[in-house]
């Protein structure tokens, strides 16, 4: 098919671009492992009190593993347990999230850490919190009349 | 110049049944604008902080209202009808037949609509129009919403039926390209949309009829959202069918390149579809590969826009070149900025640049964790169904509806309709403006006013929210000065006659190639890649799927 | 002037305007980008 040279400029042009963009990010999540939240854990979502991690809802400080601290949050219509999460900064932290009813979103405002939490998965974020601060949690997946009242908060503390 | 005899040659009046199908499917869409709109208003306004709904009203509610009105039927019955129009235009009046399936398809769709309006209205199914499972509504909202699809599938079923004619009688010619941009969107509507009607038919109405009491969530969002990216490109082909092929007309020129108007459109076809994953980057159950290789599709869909592009500024440019514009851009003072047939469509096309740079962010991997849920969604697709498609759909209407009435469009209408443009774009400036801002910031979408216990972050969202409901509102004033027009075209705007324009292709292009119209090779790569992207997640999200979900109603 | 020019229409002005907007989403990716490395 016959083209404008311009048009084989300019083709040439953004395609490049979106070849440039998908090797920027595909680099960052093969070889760095900055995936989007993708796990593939899987929970009885009408047992999760009795279900470790969940049993025990909190901040935990952990030895051996990746990171220093886990936390582990329950969301349920229309509260997030614990209702704060407190960590020293510059620590690793992996967020563990899933919900005992319906999908509800899970994000620190103002931070990477947003992802959707659905019945019967496991849901998790493994980030450096490296800037001190007070950080909303709030559900960003409606999931009825509560929804914008459903909130946590992350304390990000010297 | 065109003397008046080639004038009356090139008129081509649709057909009076057929302007009776299409103007039918036009009413449907502008009442929706105006519920739908109003829904909008209330949303902003309740955001903002300084309103509360009256009488028990639900903000999910109106917001299920919105999202419905305005996402699915104003959308699908003006495309509807301006496809009904086209196909009769450029391939001829429809047969008997083909206009009954027309009938009888507003008809299904009118009967869910109505279904599954009165069940919103009864606050039943506050589910929004992503239907958010395991948020159970009352199965008459599903089984209306799945008449409206079925619906589509008759009536388009008469527009395709138009085409198949007209390349039976006209063998190894290429089809009208209108008819066949309509056949290519129609195409891509019903592949995408059997996900949504296996969605709705047997997940969604056996569970909230109680004959299974649990269902597949993940799987019931891989298969809305198998449908729901390819439904924002349904909108957004028949404002390209103006851009390429009306648009030219207007300005007095040629359609720049037919083959590659065609292959733009294939293109749309083959990648629209299996790239639904960038919906459900942040989720668990699908593994960041899938989800990457969706990614590498969806960004694949932005080369047949990259070349409309430069289509349209190329079309634009040979015009006021031809008119005397001289240098770098002196082309540009050329175009007929006062005729709101062009002005109006225009802007909608400049708001795809920030819509368009908008969507490759959001599709970017784990970029999307920047902006997921968050109200910049909301302000990117207000740019681009809101924007870039409505104000197109706008400035058809201007030709269409009176074309179909037997009226014309006066010069105070052609004013107002300016005007209307100018406020709409003034509006959205504003309101997208501000949710693309406190979007970066955190503030979610779908969300009723909230202070967030006091938060210091969520207190600096309100002033912004303010910014919207002052968006919404000039966007309002818009909407009753759009039916306005309307309103005039359809009931007291002087009887004459109005052109449908249809672009003539450039003598300069060369001649299209018939593989474009071969349909078994397009429609094979189609469904090839939609297994290629969607097979083995799919597989895994049956196989491995934890305990169903049992049906809520939290609102 | 050959036939060829004749066949390929002056458009410059195409050229600049597409270039504006290739432009617009490189810059705007690369913001958002750097907000997402930024933050943690």
């Amino acid at each position: 098919m016959h083209m404008h040279k311009y048009e084989k400029w300019w083709l040439t042009f953004g395609v490049g671009s979106l070849v440039l963009f998908l090797v920027i990010v595909g680099f960052s999540a093969f070889h760095y492992g900055s995936h989007p939240p993708s796990d593939k854990v899987y929970i009885d979502p009408e047992r999760v009190d009795e279900i470790a991690p969940f049993n025990n809802p909190g901040v935990h400080k952990v030895e051996g593993k990746d990171w220093d601290y886990e936390a582990v949050i329950v969301a349920s219509a229309f509260y997030y347990n614990p209702p704060e999460i407190e960590v020293p900064v510059g620590s690793k932290v992996k967020f563990i999230v899933t919900t005992k009813d319906v999908v509800h979103g899970f994000q620190a405002a103002g931070t990477n850490i947003n992802m959707i939490v659905e019945p019967g998965y496991v849901s998790s974020y493994v980030t450096t919190v490296d800037k001190v601060g007070e950080y909303l949690i709030l559900c960003n997946e409606y999931c009825g009349i509560g929804h914008s009242s459903m909130m946590s908060m992350l304390k990000v503390v010297e | 110049m065109t003397t008046i005899k080639e004038r009356a040659q090139d008129f081509v009046q649709v057909d009076k049944r057929d302007a009776k199908l299409a103007l039918a499917h036009i009413y449907v869409a502008f009442i929706a604008l105006l519920l739908g709109g109003l829904a909008g208003l209330l949303q902003t306004l309740v955001r903002s902080g300084q309103f509360t709904l009256p009488w028990g009203i639900g903000y999910y509610q109106v917001l299920t209202v919105h999202g419905v009105l305005l996402g699915l039927i104003l959308t699908t019955y003006f495309i509807f009808g301006f496809q009904i129009a086209a196909v009769s235009r450029t391939s001829g009046t429809l047969t008997n037949k083909q206009r009954t399936l027309g009938w009888i398809g507003f008809w299904t769709m009118t009967i869910g609509t109505t279904a599954a309006a009165i069940m919103v209205l009864l606050n039943e199914a506050s589910v929004l129009y992503t239907f958010y499972a395991p948020l159970q509504a009352h199965w008459i909202f599903y089984v209306g919403l799945a008449l409206v699809v079925v619906g589509s599938w008759i009536g388009g079923a008469g527009q395709i039926g138009k085409y198949i004619e007209w390349r039976k009688a006209n063998p190894g010619q290429p089809s009208p390209l209108l008819t066949f941009m309509v056949v290519v969107n129609l195409a891509m509507w019903i592949v995408c949309s059997l996900g949504v009607a296996v969605e709705v038919v047997f997940q969604l109405i056996p569970w909230s009829l109680g004959w299974v009491d649990t269902v597949n969530v993940l799987l019931s969002r891989t298969l809305f959202w198998y449908f729901g990216h390819p439904l924002v490109y349904f909108w957004l082909l028949p404002a390209y069918m103006v851009w390429y092929v009306v648009i030219p007309k207007v300005i007095g020129g040629k359609i720049f390149s037919d083959s590659l108007a065609r292959l733009s459109f294939m293109l749309f076809l083959l990648f629209s579809i299996p790239v639904g994953f960038h919906h459900q980057l942040t989720e668990p159950g699908i593994s960041s590969f899938w989800k990457f290789l969706q990614v590498v599709l969806t960004l694949m869909v932005v080369i047949p826009s990259l070349l409309t592009a430069f289509s349209l500024f190329a079309s634009f440019e040979i015009r006021g070149r031809a008119l005397g514009g001289k240098g770098l851009f002196g082309w540009v003072k050329q175009l007929p900025w006062k005729d709101a047939r062009f002005l109006v469509p225009f802007i909608g096309m400049v708001a795809f640049i920030p819509g368009g740079a908008g969507g490759i962010i959001n599709a970017s991997h784990q970029m999307n964790q920047l902006i997921h849920n968050t109200i910049w969604v909301t302000g990117h697709f207000h740019l681009t169904v809101a924007t870039t498609v409505v104000l197109t759909f706008f400035g058809a209407a201007y030709w269409l509806i009176p074309h179909l009435t037997g009226r014309v469009l006066t010069k105070q209408m052609n004013r107002l309709a300016i005007i209307q443009a100018i406020v709409w774009t003034v509006g959205m400036a504003i309101m997208s403006g501000s949710m693309h801002i406190i979007g970066l910031f955190g503030a979610p979408r779908r969300s009723d006013f909230s202070t967030y216990g006091g938060s210091e972050q969520a207190a600096s969202w309100i002033p912004y929210q303010i910014a919207q409901a002052v968006g919404g509102t000039i966007l309002f004033i818009g909407i009753i000065l759009v039916l306005y027009i309307v309103a005039n075209l359809i009931w007291f705007a002087p009887k004459g006659q109005t052109e449908f324009p249809v672009g003539e292709v450039s003598e300069n292009a060369e001649k299209t190639p018939m593989a474009l119209e071969n349909w078994k090779i397009w429609l094979t790569i189609c469904i090839a890649l939609i297994l290629f992207a969607y097979s083995v997640p799919v597989i895994e999200i049956i196989r491995d799927a934890p305990p169903g979900s049992k049906g809520y109603k939290l609102w | 002037m050959s036939k060829k020019n004749e066949k390929e229409p002056d458009l410059k002005g195409t050229l600049y305007s597409v270039g504006f907007l290739g432009t617009f989403i490189l810059v705007t990716w690369f913001l958002a980008f750097y907000l997402f490395i930024d933050r943690f």
